[in-house]
């Protein structure tokens, strides 16, 4: 919440400008659309990274997606988001946890997710229109979908009862919250350059995953079991910004 | 003027601020990852017997014995209750005098250890009857041919074994196995004789069915790289180059997925008529259905019936996979015959 505070704060400062070169023009923007594509740092935070018995030790991944946005009046706009995310699993911590005598962990936590936005914008127009220094904040709500990592532990016999065992993922979709906030650097009302910030939202999901397992006497038990935590994650976006009826 | 109550996209926006503030209030326990950590079960010693191995003095007698979790470096130790002791698994042990004896037998690992006793007071005679007998029971619990029946001898007072299995084999082990390669009533005899040249005879009749003639496919587990998640897949099953049925198509978000049959095939999967010649073989193709186009069968999975034949009918066949060497491709097969 810090940053998105002093992203406020600056953007008050900036309304403030008032000068030939820069103008705050809210409806600069407006009757106008706006296609990006972005990718960056996701940061996973909370139960999701923590390596607590009760933790998910998700590790920093990365982030891409693609956004339109249609600004309305007023700076004010609605428009889609949709993307996917992927993070690491810290190995180590999860070993600690499983003890087992030798594990393979393939591909890490993957998200995608599709949001409805709602947008306003502070475009401040410098060098008569050649140059736009436009800020925004989004907040947007929608669903997504994670599944686990593919995990295969074994076990010496004398150590477990189950020499064998398998997690896949199954598929688990819910709800999420999400706010956005950043700049973009807008040359001729054509295209651009986008740099934000976005956090989901501390939002509880239930992650299913199916378990096979083998004792020692290759009898085979099937579970089917499943995450609930909170998976949270704050990101930092890098992007093209297209602009499509802008003047 | 716009009308934002008219645009769809403010509805959906509505829509979804709901199901984000649902996700919100939907709070339950929180669980996080669950390890399947279970300590393995210590030794436990389900039986211990002995049969007396002649009918005079000194007494051979050899002892046996039935354990459970039977897991890491197994150490057994018998105390024969004369001063004695040994470490084999099933000893035999010579008591040179009559007397009554309590036998103790501690199996141990490195989980734990279990101990039970014995009563040897039947040794506290001159002499001992001569009794044979034996019981069996069938490998994988079917009687098809070939079929493996396992013999436990029960005798007592007897030294030597002579073992007829009426099918013109023989066997002087103490507890033989053997396999009945056609089906038919067999009566299996069993001499003891003791030292003395007194002997018993025991029979018993076994019945070997013939060969199944239908294998009937009762489940199937099919697991695939998740890549081929959320694609329209089925499998079809061939014995031999003959079609036998398919499983439905299916379109799933994770694998590994179950077919159970009736509901999840077609043509009810039967192997029909299966005389395990030389190779014949069970096939399964899993196949990708692609629309307005032909479907795309994406593995040839394969599963030679000498292996049913000589692992004596099984019930299941965990994670065949003779598939290239790919991550995540296997079937579990359930069979019934």
């Amino acid at each position: 919440m810090k940053r998105l505070y002093i992203s406020l704060l600056v953007l008050i400062s900036l309304s403030s400008l008032k000068s030939a070169w820069a103008q705050v023009d809210f409806e600069h923007l407006d009757r106008g659309g706006n296609f990006s594509i972005y990718g960056g740092m996701t940061i996973p935070s909370s139960e999701f990274s923590s390596t607590s018995s009760s933790g998910l030790f998700a590790q920093n991944g990365f982030q891409f997606g693609i956004e339109g946005n249609y600004i309305i009046k007023y700076g004010l706009g609605i428009g889609l988001d949709l993307g996917g995310e992927w993070f690491k699993v810290d190995e180590q911590a999860f070993m600690d946890y499983a003890n087992p005598e030798t594990m393979d962990i393939k591909g890490g936590y993957s998200s995608t997710y599709f949001g409805l936005n709602i947008v306003a914008n502070l475009p401040i127009v410098i060098d008569d229109n050649h140059f736009t220094i436009n800020l925004f904040a989004a907040g947007t709500p929608g669903i997504r979908g994670i599944r686990i990592p593919s995990i295969d532990l074994t076990y010496n016999e004398i150590d477990n009862r189950y020499i064998e065992v398998s997690y896949r993922p199954r598929a688990s979709v819910s709800g999420y919250l999400a706010v956005r906030g950043g700049m973009q650097l807008l040359f001729n009302n054509k295209f651009g350059l986008t740099l934000s910030y976005k956090r989901v939202m501390r939002s509880q999901q239930k992650l299913n995953y199916s378990v096979r397992s083998f004792d020692a006497e290759g009898v085979l038990y099937e579970d089917e079991n499943y995450l609930n935590s909170y998976f949270n994650s704050e990101s930092y976006q890098i992007g093209l910004v297209f602009l499509l009826g802008v003047d | 003027m716009l009308n934002y109550q008219k645009l769809p996209i403010v509805k959906l926006l509505f829509a979804g601020l709901i199901m984000a503030l649902l996700a919100q209030c939907m709070e339950e326990e929180e669980l996080g990852w669950t390890f399947y950590l279970e300590s393995p079960p210590p030794p436990e010693i389900t039986s211990v017997s002995s049969t007396i191995k002649d009918c005079m003095p000194p007494y051979p007698v050899t002892f046996y014995q039935e354990t459970e979790n039977l897991l890491g470096h197994v150490n057994y130790f018998w105390d024969f209750g004369d001063g004695n002791t040994s470490t084999l698994q099933n000893p035999t042990h010579i008591y040179d005098s009559i007397g009554s004896y309590d036998v103790m037998l501690t199996v141990s690992n490195e989980i734990g250890a279990d101990t039970m006793y014995l009563d040897m007071s039947a040794l506290n005679q001159t002499s001992i009857p001569v009794e044979a007998g034996f019981s069996y029971e069938h490998f994988n619990d079917n009687n098809y041919a070939p079929s493996k029946v396992i013999f436990s001898n029960t005798s007592s007072g007897s030294k030597f074994f002579d073992w007829d299995f009426g099918d013109g084999g023989q066997d002087n082990d103490d507890d033989p196995e053997h396999v009945f390669d056609s089906e038919g009533i067999y009566t299996v005899t069993l001499t003891g004789t003791c030292t003395s040249d007194e002997s018993d005879v025991y029979t018993q009749q076994i019945y070997i069915n013939s060969p199944p003639s239908r294998i009937y496919v009762d489940a199937l587990n099919l697991m695939l790289p998740s890549n081929l998640r959320n694609k329209r897949i089925y499998v079809e099953i061939y014995h031999n180059t003959t079609y036998i049925g398919s499983t439905r198509t299916i379109s799933a978000s994770s694998y590994p997925v179950k077919f159970i049959n009736p509901e999840d095939f077609y043509d009810a999967p039967i192997f029909e008529f299966v005389s395990f010649a030389y190779n014949e073989v069970f096939k399964f193709l899993v196949i990708e259905e692609i629309a307005e186009a032909d479907d795309f069968v994406i593995y040839e999975i394969v599963l030679a019936p000498v292996d049913i034949q000589n692992k004596f009918y099984p019930k299941e066949y965990f994670q065949i996979e003779h598939v290239p060497a790919l991550e995540d491709v296997f079937i579990d097969l359930y069979l019934k015959y």
